[in-house]
């Protein structure tokens, strides 16, 4: 039961009180996104000469072009999508695979195997990515797409989820199916997995976002311009210029935030469920 | 023929620091096409006999028999058994008849159409033929009761094994599911085993119940053999509605005492009890006692009733005997007062008498004693 | 006896036919377990378990990123961070960072609360307040970079605008932490907004309407009930921002690049500095195994002290 408050309690007063602070943090957390659109699409000189005037009367998109044609920036795109794409599935199908034998699995190690993923947990990625970098040498991964994802898809995080979730699936489903006749690996396909959808869904959001967003170790492994993700492209392209083009940087970072954006719109509950599930998971 | 024999069965869950007994030595021989009832209180190891025939526990001893071969060595999917579970497990991503068909496409070789007809048929015997496009979350209760029932039909299977089927319906739908599932075990005649804790479905169900308490078998008969002639203060306290009120009394020299009533035992009674026996636990369910008695007859009980709950066709008169609450049922349409006091008597043929130590019927000794056996 | 005798000539065959399968696909073989959980345990060995070793290993030996042999140096690398005075100043502004970023907690309980009052918008409300959370760091830094710009930036504009004092922000040495610190509450509030609200909508509704009855009033009600109740969450709210807040790397290297001088150093931006622009990385793994460490204690810490009774 949600512990709602009785409306009729609130005095009007109250309500509108309550509706200015709220529209107040709403403004406040939106109003940088809005006005770096507005600024983005400002002629260079009003950029740098009326930064307050909200809405400009010659409006341009010669910033986008000019990012776009003098950059990259496609070439970025085409990575990102390349390495969202392939951790956000890559975690799908380890994790839930795992999830399921840590969940409902009789074997010998899996207590054990358990507080190793707890264990990973309090291990915080930068603190491995010296060796790890390393290690990426040895196996010829410095440099790739693959060593660039890898971090994302071993996060013990998904792991963790997918058990949690399938701890919440009844036994008797299993039992049913295992009466049916079906084998470990046809109950993982034809029960778990799609019982396990709404899981999946955030999982997925939630790796997608980390990997759209992710920062410092691409910035890592990744030597040549042709393999960057646009985050590195965009946090390195800003302090090439001693006079920063601001209206392409602005640009450049609402393409950027424009997928995610445009996403979140249409899933918000499955994007707040997806990111809070961090919290979900131990809270 | 397909007769299920359960010898011997023992069931030990946890480790060596701490093992729970689940199921202790049980030995059942059920007929085929019988429908025996599991009952007894939660963690009385029901559940667990259930889940060891289905092959979803291991026993730790004993041996599970159908047509007299044992089904220990096979997989639960290669038992010819099927169950429903007590959430139906019906799995929400698949409709009705995909949730049917899934163990003949799992199991089974079965063609394409043959699986369909099947189902189809199961659908047509239980009535929800036009549901069958239907996924669990759109049905009902009693809908999603009959898919899991149907999903077991379909298997054609040689026992059914029903996990308190009934628990997750509301009370009207449960009277009428529990008529329509005898019927349709009757009209299949295959072998069933339904475990409950509701005794209502006990004594109205099976063939033949068996009553266990902490993993012990306590009675395994007809209804009315447990309500009539229970084994044991556990059997006789379990079934019947209210249960049955219990005094513990002192035996001496034909006379039984608690302290507060004395009980000029006649000689159909005295049969029972065996020589040197002094402490006992006389039982009598409340739809027994007499409350029209003649106050100055011996043997006659004055009680004060504290509490009248008319129902209907009977009244539930709460009152005590010493410090021993007292329940009765009386048919009698008189209005009986709170607070008055009336004259109640036990009708010797009713009475029930337990050794107080083993809690064992008394009754028994009577059937087991030289003069019964001539008789 | 006959009859016997093809009962057990049966069981027989059902046992091989049972047995003869395939282990991968027999329900009761342990074999299909571990291939499941394979491949993940064979990550978490490879990507977590054995760095995390070979961290420790290299933070004990100078290892520069292009040399062929690695001399051992005991704890040489970890005296080393004590008289470093980049690396003082680096742990002390993540410390302010993090401390700084615990504002982000109060802020959002308040406007769970009063967003949880359902008053008509409060999806719209949440949702507004969630969108910095979904958005990139690397973005955000970029876009604050503009806003926080003294010369053409809309904050200085803005304060110009009403007659306020403006500021170098970013560019000034006793401004630039600070200026961070509101970018990482600002991004943050949303994510303990959404828990927080996870946490609130979980509490039972009859201790709000018993304490109603009593005469309670909205204080007291937050005091008593939602405040107690709602420890756990806080607990886990607090752990979350102190553990990331103290890794953060993003706006420092993108908006200020740890300056002015060492003014938005933190730990991971100077080991970033250390292990890939220096190339020192026994250095930097010393470093590393020290931010294992306080994230390690932080939740300990977090865990005696205030989460005696938080069951997770």
């Amino acid at each position: 039961m949600a512990a709602r408050f009785n409306l009729e309690s609130l005095p009007s007063w109250r309500i509108v009180a309550i509706h200015v602070i709220l529209m107040t943090a709403a403004i406040l957390a939106i109003a940088p996104f809005v006005y770096a659109f507005l600024t983005s699409i400002k002629p260079s000189p009003e950029i740098l000469g009326a930064p307050l005037q909200p809405i400009t009367p010659n409006p341009t998109i010669e910033h986008y072009i000019t990012f776009w044609t003098e950059h990259p920036f496609d070439r970025w795109v085409l990575n990102s999508l390349i390495l969202t794409t392939g951790a956000v599935f890559a975690s799908l199908l380890l994790d839930s695979l795992a999830g399921f034998a840590l969940a409902k699995g009789e074997f010998r190690g899996r207590y054990g195997i358990f507080l190793l993923v707890i264990g990973t947990f309090i291990i915080p990625p930068q603190a491995i990515m010296v060796p790890l970098f390393v290690q990426m040498g040895w196996i010829g991964w410095q440099n790739t797409y693959w060593g660039i994802m890898i971090l994302i898809i071993s996060a013990p995080f998904g792991v963790f989820l997918m058990r949690q979730f399938y701890l919440s699936i009844s036994d008797s489903y299993l039992e049913a199916a295992r009466m049916a006749g079906a084998n470990t690996f046809q109950i993982y396909f034809k029960i778990i997995l799609p019982m396990g959808k709404s899981a999946l869904a955030a999982l997925a959001i939630f790796k997608f976002i980390f990997m759209w967003g992710a920062f410092l170790w691409p910035l890592i492994i990744v030597d040549s311009g042709a393999m960057f993700p646009i985050p590195v492209g965009l946090g390195l392209f800003e302090g090439q210029y001693g006079d920063t083009p601001w209206g392409q940087v602005l640009a450049a970072s609402l393409l950027t935030a424009a997928p995610v954006l445009v996403a979140y719109i249409l899933a918000q509950e499955a994007f707040m469920k997806g990111i809070a599930l961090q919290g979900g998971v131990k809270g | 023929m397909a007769e299920l024999e359960i010898t011997n069965l023992r069931k030990v869950f946890g480790d060596e620091d701490e093992t729970i007994v689940a199921v202790d030595d049980l030995s059942l021989d059920i007929e085929d096409g019988e429908f025996v009832i599991l009952v007894g209180p939660s963690g009385c190891g029901k559940s667990t006999t259930l889940r060891c025939i289905a092959g979803l526990e291991e026993p730790t001893s004993g041996d599970v028999r159908l047509a007299g071969q044992s089904l220990l060595d096979k997989r639960p999917s290669n038992r010819d058994i099927a169950m429903v579970f007590q959430n139906y497990a019906l799995y929400p991503h698949m409709t009705a008849f995909g949730n049917m068909a899934f163990s003949l496409e799992m199991g089974t070789d079965l063609p394409r159409d043959e699986i369909r007809r099947r189902v189809e048929d199961a659908a047509e015997l239980l009535e929800i033929s036009e549901l069958l496009e239907q996924r669990p979350g759109e049905l009902s209760g009693g809908q999603q009761q009959r898919v899991a029932l149907g999903r077991a039909i379909v298997r054609e299977p040689e026992v059914f094994l029903l996990d308190e089927p009934l628990s997750n319906l509301d009370a009207k739908l449960r009277s009428s599911m529990r008529a329509e599932l005898q019927e349709l075990q009757n009209q299949l005649g295959v072998t069933t085993i339904y475990v409950t804790h509701d005794q209502t479905e006990a004594m109205t169900m099976g063939d033949r119940i068996a009553i266990l308490n902490q993993g012990k078998l306590q009675q395994f008969g007809t209804p009315l053999e447990c309500y009539h002639e229970p084994n044991n203060q556990f059997v006789a306290g379990f079934i019947g509605s209210p249960s049955m009120n219990f005094l513990e009394m002192a035996y001496t020299d034909g006379v039984l005492d608690n302290g507060h009533v004395q009980y000029h035992a006649p000689q159909s009674l005295l049969d029972h009890i065996p020589p040197n026996t002094s402490n006992l636990v006389v039982g009598i369910r409340p739809e027994h006692i007499e409350t029209n008695a003649d106050p100055g007859d011996q043997n006659v009980i004055n009680v004060v009733i504290e509490v009248v709950e008319p129902m209907g066709d009977r009244t539930i008169l709460y009152t005590s005997i010493g410090e021993e609450p007292i329940i009765i049922s009386s048919a009698e349409e008189e209005i009986i007062e709170e607070g008055s006091e009336i004259p109640i008597h036990f009708p010797p043929d009713k009475m029930h008498l337990f050794d107080r130590t083993s809690g064992e019927s008394l009754r028994a000794y009577e059937r087991a004693s030289p003069l019964a056996e001539v008789k | 006896m006959l009859a016997e005798l093809q009962a057990n000539i049966k069981t027989i065959h059902a046992r091989i036919d049972d047995t003869s399968w395939d282990a991968f696909t027999n329900p009761d073989s342990e074999l299909a377990w571990y291939v499941l959980v394979g491949p993940k345990l064979f990550l978490f060995l490879t990507i977590f378990v054995f760095p995390f070793f070979f961290a420790i290993w290299m933070s004990i030996h100078e290892w520069h990123m292009l040399a062929a042999e690695h001399q051992f140096l005991g704890l040489d690398n970890y005296t080393r961070m004590l008289v470093d005075s980049r690396f003082i100043d680096s742990f002390v502004n993540t410390v302010i960072y993090t401390l700084g970023l615990t504002l982000s907690v109060p802020i959002a309980l308040f406007l769970a609360i009063l967003i949880n009052k359902n008053i008509r918008g409060s999806a719209f409300y949440s949702a507004a307040i969630f969108v910095p959370v979904v958005i990139s760091w690397v973005v955000v830094s970029l876009i604050w970079m503009w806003i926080y710009n003294p010369d053409i930036g809309m904050l200085n504009a803005l304060l110009e605008a009403v007659g306020l004092p403006t500021s170098q922000w970013t560019r000034g040495v006793r401004t630039a932490l600070p200026s961070l610190i509101i970018i990482g509450i600002w991004k943050t509030v949303g994510f303990n907004l959404v828990i927080f609200l996870a946490g609130l909508r979980g509490l039972p509704e009859s201790y709000y309407e018993a304490a109603t009855v009593a005469g309670a009033n909205s204080w007291q009600k937050f005091r008593y009930i939602t405040m107690p109740l709602l420890k756990p969450t806080t607990f886990f709210v607090v752990l979350v921002v102190l553990i990331t807040a103290f890794r953060e790397f993003t706006p420092m290297f993108v908006i200020t690049d740890g300056g002015p001088v060492t003014a938005t150093h933190t730990i991971v931006y100077y080991f970033y500095i250390v292990g890939f622009e220096r190339g020192q990385m026994g250095y930097a793994s010393a470093m590393a195994v020290v931010l294992l460490i306080v994230v390690f204690v932080i939740s300990i810490i977090q865990q005696r002290t205030w989460g005696q009774d938080v069951d997770y």
